[in-house]
């Protein structure tokens, strides 16, 4: 979580500003991230930080892949989930296997 | 614009659009190792798995075995002692050690420190042996030119569909401690076809690193891979001082 702080204080001399209230993230169904905890975490990290109090937006972004066999995008809700169309597993992920800051806003 | 009631911002606040990736800076990091490496014409495996898989014994087996033909670095991460940096320099191999304290993984930033303080020849091949743990470090791309994740079959065969994130960023499966297999339930079959069902392309090894069963396609392995290496056509450009796609 100190990444999204680290990120934060980078954009806060650029853009010119002294606190944040909201944080809006893109977390991707098929990441390694449990949103509550990172939820928990964020407000332990931001304390004393110009993001200290902000509030969360989390968008989650549903996951995405490539059956090779089917040779379509598909939609895959756990990376050990089978396509849904033919049940096979030539996959290939091609998103919803991100974390991003999408927007902050700021005073 | 807010996602869950798409509400604006309150008066005298405005809105930034950062559309930053959260692993953006260890990426940058990444990209300055992968180049470093590259430059030098040194393979880099990323040894991932749980504490106890047997990856420091293997690493250990792999410098006796194979120092005398190539030398071996080895950056070890561990959150605390430096015993296995001790262990692999008594095998014969120039070792560093990261404590990573709280920390559960290495990451690219910690390596690139670590870099720093290896002599690195050409011709030689560094292990970075992450952090015991099947979550974390599938995140943190450390510049490596391969993952390696290691499942000991004392583990237990259903992890890769337990902790599908690691199995499927790995570009190779050592099964270890293989001599083992009479004495535990551990389908190495339905090991491998889970590990497949996550990651279609991902090669699997089984060996055993007490008896030496398997440790000769494990070479082979670490020896193709420094030669497609060697053939990537990035390595070329930055011989000739030149520059390919890494992010400063």
């Amino acid at each position: 979580m100190s990444a999204v702080i680290e990120a934060i204080s980078g954009k806060a001399s650029e853009e010119n500003f002294s606190r944040v209230h909201r944080v809006c993230l893109e977390v991707g169904q098929l990441c390694n991230v449990e949103i509550e905890a990172l939820v928990f975490c964020f407000d332990i990290v931001a304390k004393g930080t110009l993001a200290a109090g902000a509030s969360f937006d989390i968008a989650s972004v549903p996951g995405e892949g490539w059956c090779e066999r089917c040779r379509a995008g598909i939609s895959l809700a756990s990376r050990s989930d089978p396509c849904p169309s033919c049940g096979g597993w030539d996959l290939d992920v091609t998103g919803g296997d991100r974390i991003r800051i999408r927007e902050l806003e700021v005073e | 614009m807010c996602a869950t009631c798409g509400c604006g911002p309150k008066e005298g606040r405005r809105v930034i659009q950062l559309e930053q990736d959260l692993l953006s800076k260890n990426n940058q990091f990444a990209g300055q190792n992968r180049r470093y490496l590259g430059g030098l014409g040194v393979p880099a495996f990323n040894l991932v798995s749980s504490p106890g898989a047997g990856k420091t014994t293997l690493l250990t087996r792999t410098i006796q075995d194979v120092k005398d033909r190539v030398p071996i670095a080895v950056i070890e991460g561990d959150q605390q002692t430096s015993r296995d940096a001790e262990r692999i320099a008594a095998a014969g191999a120039q070792a560093i050690q990261i404590n990573t304290g709280k920390g559960c993984h290495l990451d690219a930033h910690m390596v690139g420190h670590a870099l720093k303080k290896l002599t690195l020849d050409a011709g030689s091949i560094l292990f970075i042996e992450n952090v015991g743990n099947l979550v974390c470090p599938a995140e943190f791309d450390l510049g490596e030119s391969r993952r390696v994740v290691i499942l000991s079959v004392t583990e237990g065969d259903d992890k890769p569909l337990k902790y599908p994130n690691i199995f499927a960023s790995a570009d190779l499966m050592l099964l270890t401690k293989i001599d083992l297999l009479p004495y535990v339930s551990f389908d190495v079959g339905r090991c491998r076809q889970q590990a497949r069902q996550v990651n279609r392309s991902l090669e699997v090894i089984c060996l055993s690193a007490q008896t030496g069963d398997g440790l000769d396609l494990w070479y082979e392995w670490i020896e193709r891979s420094g030669e497609e290496l060697q053939h990537r056509p990035e390595v070329d450009v930055l011989r000739a001082g030149g520059r390919f796609d890494v992010v400063e």
